[in-house]
């Protein structure tokens, strides 16, 4: 091989990943962040999905990547999923630790409602006597939290499944979008067939 | 075929004098950097998945290895260069061209597209075209430090597969992590194990290894055919690459019976793939040997002793024993090795090692010369 074929080898190599590594992620952060939400929207996430409000702006990257965020004035709200078979006292315990850097705090929740729970031989002595049902808790900031962690994080669950609700902001403006918040959350649907709930196609 | 001597695409521990070397070794730090930066906080947070994660990378590593030097028949891969190519996809090609850009391209056509659409078909889009890319600039790198060209698809196949191994090894770990995450680190020893054992085991067929071989051997084919065939082929074996990993990404295989079907088709294709690879191999070798002088004085009918693929060759040796009894069995191995080492030397220009090799062959096969006096 020449010395010049070696050149031109290197020279495509470094072209690529330059336009990998640089130019495509430049494009993309070109484009718009967001869209405004003209009417209440419909957007899945990996196990379900939540109607976002009209009026809102809708983060593009975010949406795209399954865990939509909205953004009205000071106020913004993410929706995130996940799974956990356990207790629900457990979720939101680790919820807590992975989002708030300060001791927040938790709603009382049963230790022994999830669908392994029984596994342990703590809610039913038969594991197919386990019938998942919508449970909603709220997470609250610490009273030492800082202004940039959640006001608060509303947990949807049903069975296995995982919905949560982000809510960021001042006091005052979250305290006036809690309607909003609330009808996020009762949009929440699971794509694991909720009885009474559309699943999500 | 372990009677090879010769090796292919050494990459040197240390050249200090190549341009290229310095910027191998530049781009993997860089994407070693990228990669771990990506992982960070999963390491931070969940640093059990990460050492959970790392156990079975290493078997899943150890086995497609070994894989992967059965199609080794025509040439051995040097194993400086297996790690410099398992050690791209590894890091490179997930921490430079995968990780930035298919978040980005999925943006990207959430903005044009629609944000639906980006949800349902970003991942099959994107993934196919950054990481079988970035997988397959394994082979330019190499061949830029190692001073070698292609001689069969063969050898694009092999330097992708390897590239295509440490790509699906650093990915399972990263998918560990996201598990852990995912399931807010209920078990995340369980979770990560859990995904090595559907993405290693019960979907181990579809590879990253298996997608970037096809787009390897494409290249190869592309490089190295003769023919209308190099460029039908390589279109070919390029686009069954990425239409596989396109396929595997997309909602149209989101049922688990659509999956089974898929991972039971995945082995002919491979199967396929291998044979018409193998045909081009034993192309090369009798183009190769066949030309004027490549031979010098051994009988060119040795040639027919050497067959295309290991099921041949074991029928053929069988044959070989059967006329000339057990100890012939060894002769014929190493007839077939040095004439593979001779046609290897002449194809890369290895005049020294063509003429050291051609003499001991005519030593052992010319016929006797006719005396003169």
């Amino acid at each position: 091989m020449t010395r010049l074929k070696r050149a031109g080898l290197v020279g495509v190599a470094l072209t690529t990943l330059v336009v990998f590594g640089l130019l495509i992620p430049l494009v993309a952060d070109q484009g718009p962040t967001t869209q405004r939400l003209t009417a209440d929207t419909v957007i899945g996430t990996t196990y379900g999905a939540a109607t976002l409000p009209a009026g809102w702006d809708l983060n593009i990257a975010a949406a795209a990547s399954s865990s939509p965020v909205v953004t009205k004035g000071d106020v913004t709200i993410g929706v995130g999923d996940g799974v956990w078979f356990e207790g629900s006292a457990g979720l939101l315990e680790n919820i807590a630790d992975l989002i708030y850097n300060t001791p927040a705090i938790l709603p009382p929740a049963p230790e022994d409602d999830g669908p392994f729970s029984n596994l342990a031989g703590s809610v039913t002595e038969d594991p197919e006597e386990y019938e998942p049902v919508r449970q909603v808790f709220r997470i609250s900031a610490g009273l030492n939290a800082a202004s940039s962690e959640p006001r608060f994080i509303d947990v949807v669950r049903y069975g296995e499944s995982v919905i949560y609700v982000i809510v960021r902001g001042d006091d005052a403006a979250v305290a006036r979008e809690l309607d909003t918040v609330q009808a996020i959350v009762d949009s929440v649907t699971f794509a694991s067939a909720e009885p009474g709930l559309e699943p999500r196609p | 075929m372990k009677e090879l001597t010769r090796r292919r695409f050494a990459v040197p521990a240390f050249a200090f004098t190549r341009v290229s070397w310095w910027l191998l070794i530049v781009i993997l730090t860089l994407g070693l950097a990228m990669y771990v930066g990506a992982l960070w906080d999963g390491i931070v947070t969940f640093p059990a998945a990460g050492v959970v994660g790392v156990m079975p990378a290493a078997v899943v590593g150890l086995v497609w290895w070994w894989l992967l030097r059965f199609p080794q028949l025509w040439g051995r891969v040097r194993r400086s260069g297996s790690w410099v190519a398992l050690g791209w996809g590894a890091v490179v090609a997930t921490g430079i061209y995968a990780l930035p850009s298919n978040s980005a391209l999925i943006t990207i056509l959430g903005q044009h597209v629609g944000i639906d659409f980006a949800q349902e078909w970003g991942p099959a889009l994107a993934a196919p075209l950054t990481e079988e890319v970035g997988k397959a600039f394994a082979i330019a790198m190499i061949l830029a430090v190692a001073r070698e060209q292609l001689r069969t698809p063969m050898d694009g196949a092999l330097i992708a597969g390897f590239a295509g191994l440490g790509f699906t090894l650093t990915e399972d770990i990263l998918y560990g992590f996201n598990m852990a995450y995912i399931s807010f680190g209920e078990n995340p020893v369980i979770s990560t194990l859990l995904v090595f054992f559907l993405r290693a085991v019960l979907f181990g067929a579809v590879s990253h290894v298996i997608f970037s071989a096809f787009v390897g051997a494409g290249v190869g084919w592309f490089a190295t055919g003769v023919g209308p065939r190099r460029f039908v082929y390589g279109a070919v074996f390029v686009a069954i690459g990425v239409f596989m990993h396109f396929a595997w990404n997309s909602p149209m295989l989101l049922e688990l019976a659509a999956r089974a079907v898929y991972v039971l088709v995945v082995p002919f294709l491979v199967w396929w793939g291998i044979h018409v690879v193998r045909r081009e191999e034993h192309r090369w070798f009798r183009r190769t040997l066949e030309a004027p002088g490549a031979l010098g004085a051994i009988p060119p009918a040795y040639l027919d002793s050497v067959r295309p693929t290991w099921r041949q060759r074991r029928i053929y040796r069988k044959d070989v024993v059967r006329a000339f009894g057990p100890r012939a069995l060894v002769s014929q191995r190493r007839l077939e090795a040095e004439l593979t080492d001779l046609a290897d030397a002449v194809a890369m220009g290895d005049e020294a090692d063509a003429g050291r090799l051609r003499a001991a062959l005519e030593a052992r096969l010319a016929p006797p010369s006719p005396s003169t006096s």
